[in-house]
């Protein structure tokens, strides 16, 4: 199969590119960031560790939506993704 | 109002819970008994881990396969798309009501949907076993089945320099995936000893049942070899270095009983650990439906008891594959056409002597894969700690950052009334967003081991609906508190 268009997003601001079809957490994975976002309780970094949508801890806010999971969400063009602020996603 | 399901009709006959390999031959062998059947996976695309296949849009000098789960997935995928099964990806079982008929609710983005069935097989999969050890939260730190999938769905490696810490078969088999996919393998570790030659003996005759399995493991042991990847048994990763993210592991010499050896300490430099100590079961669904539970004392916990055709206590609801024992993918597929089969002949499809031919050769084909599974965990120890490796200051619940020292405390405080719940709320533990899958088996073992009872018979977390995390606006969207209504709001997007 040929190369097709590419998707892009913005992560914090900055511009990503993925294939479409991809997962945001393996898009960004691509792109060379690893940390997605700072624990609420100590601020420690955290990234993708599951990779298939069990431990929330790739949780990032797509279009104003928090506690998205980069791992099974598909970059979409022009998708707004953010760290989410810590607090945000641990509210239960 | 309290309706009485009994009242409904079902919209289907059979609904089956997971896309890999059980789910996929469960739904396929019912269809084919003339089964109406929707079949339900939270992933985008079918196939679950083991069958993922890439995204169609990956283009080919991204592909990354691995041969012989690629070609049985894609055979298996385009049965079910020759099939009448109904297909609804991207949905996430969040309950079922057991009943006649079940009602079995799922989340798809923003909205909630349910369906009657008069049938259920339970195909869950497993999970890579979270093992505690300091650094493990580290952007950088991935479980292999993940950094797998990632490779093999979207052809992106977890890592340029990776160590791979665990113990199983499947360790050196994804070792050899990443050194051919071009990632440096800085070192495997594994924390059995070398397999004896008895033992190899043993899978040897064993092997004339699984005679690809044999020669796969023979292979990727040669081909690391030859490619100079080091491979250190009865060791492990005690320690993950980084601040920001990984950038190295200590890697310690253990004894028999995983303990590291004082004296033995390396630093080995790498920017990624993958984290593969085998899989556990993901029987949430089981237990919120109610099912009987039975201790697993090989793997320490607690699975859904069984009867031969693999239905469980809840009459109509049948648990197959990797969900409830894992065994691997052969078993599971043979896993999931019994259940099929068996949910069949409940509904009237495929009785009497067509069943019992029908079912021979897949109980004989099962006994067969099951004795190669014995053989092989009596080189890989099944029940392993998974927190053994933790210090005070490491994080346990990784959602509400409860570490170690915090739990124990608290196991302390309230021994010796401490059980799983009591736990919970002092600490928060298990209250995450994970619900609990990344911590709770850790925090069984430390109340087990604190108050001296066997692991299985630690009081679990109680399970409650949703079986996972459900957007507020997709519970709004769908109200009915009394269980149900006649009009179940049909996708079409959805289902193909």
């Amino acid at each position: 199969m040929g190369e097709r268009t590419r998707v892009t997003f913005t992560f914090n601001g900055a511009s990503c590119q993925a294939t479409p079809g991809e997962s945001l957490a393996a898009a960004l994975l691509s792109s060379g960031v690893r940390s997605l976002r700072r624990s609420r309780r100590t601020g420690e970094p955290r990234g993708v560790y599951c990779g298939i949508g069990l431990c929330f801890d790739c949780i990032v806010t797509v279009d104003g939506r928090p506690n998205t999971r980069a791992c099974m969400t598909l970059a979409e063009d022009g998708m707004r993704v953010e760290s989410q602020a810590a607090s945000i996603g641990q509210q239960t | 109002m309290t309706v009485d399901h009994a009242d409904l009709a079902a919209d289907v006959d059979l609904v089956v819970v997971g896309g890999g390999p059980a789910g996929l031959a469960a739904a396929i062998e019912a269809d084919r008994c003339g089964v109406s059947t929707r079949l339900i996976d939270d992933r985008p695309t079918l196939g679950g881990q083991i069958f993922r296949q890439p995204s169609p849009s990956l283009p080919d000098r991204r592909v990354l396969t691995t041969k012989p789960e690629h070609a049985r997935g894609l055979a298996l995928l385009s049965r079910l798309r020759q099939s009448r099964v109904q297909q609804v990806t991207s949905a996430t079982v969040v309950d079922i009501s057991p009943g006649g008929p079940f009602r079995i609710q799922y989340v798809r983005g923003d909205r909630t949907d349910s369906v009657r069935a008069r049938q259920v097989i339970l195909a869950t999969g497993a999970y890579d076993r979270p093992v505690a050890l300091p650094g493990w939260t580290l952007p950088g730190v991935v479980a292999a089945g993940g950094a797998q999938a990632m490779a093999k769905s979207h052809g992106v490696l977890p890592g340029r320099r990776v160590v791979l810490a665990g113990s199983g078969p499947l360790l050196l088999t994804f070792a050899v995936q990443l050194h051919r996919w071009g990632v440096q393998v800085a070192a495997v570790t594994e924390l059995a000893g070398r397999p004896r030659a008895r033992d190899l003996a043993a899978l040897a005759r064993r092997g004339a049942l699984a005679p690809d399995y044999i020669r796969q493991g023979l292979q990727c042991a040669g081909y690391l070899a030859a490619h100079r990847v080091p491979v250190h048994f009865r060791t492990r990763v005690t320690r993950i270095l980084g601040s920001e993210q990984v950038t190295g592991v200590i890697l310690s010499r253990v004894d028999h009983g995983g303990r590291p050896l004082v004296g033995s300490d390396r630093t080995v430099q790498a920017d990624c650990v993958c984290l593969g100590y085998g899989l556990v079961p993901s029987p949430e669904l089981a237990r919120l439906s109610g099912c009987e539970m039975v201790p697993d004392l090989e793997r320490a916990m607690n699975v859904p008891a069984r009867g031969a055709l693999l239905e469980t206590s809840v009459p109509g609801l049948f648990a197959a594959g990797d969900g409830v024992a894992v065994r691997g993918s052969a078993v599971a597929l043979l896993e999931g056409q019994i259940a099929g089969l068996a949910a069949g002949r409940n509904l009237g499809r495929g009785t009497g002597e067509r069943f019992e031919q029908r079912l021979r050769p897949l109980r004989a084909r099962l006994g067969r894969s099951l004795a190669f599974q014995a053989t092989l965990s009596a080189v890989y120890p099944a029940a392993i700690s998974g927190c053994d490796l933790a210090t005070a200051e490491t994080v346990l619940c990784r959602c509400e950052e409860v570490t170690c020292g915090e739990l124990s405390a608290a196991i302390a405080a309230a021994a010796p009334l401490a059980d799983a719940s009591v736990v919970k709320g002092m600490t928060r533990a298990g209250m995450g967003l994970c619900q609990g899958r990344m911590c709770a088996a850790n925090v069984y073992e430390l109340i087990a081991s604190a108050t001296g009872v066997a692991v299985t018979a630690v009081s679990a977390f109680t399970p409650r609906p949703p079986a996972r995390p459900v957007p507020f606006g997709a519970v709004a969207s769908r109200v009915d508190y009394d269980g149900g209504d006649g009009d179940i709001p049909e996708d079409p997007d959805c289902i193909s």
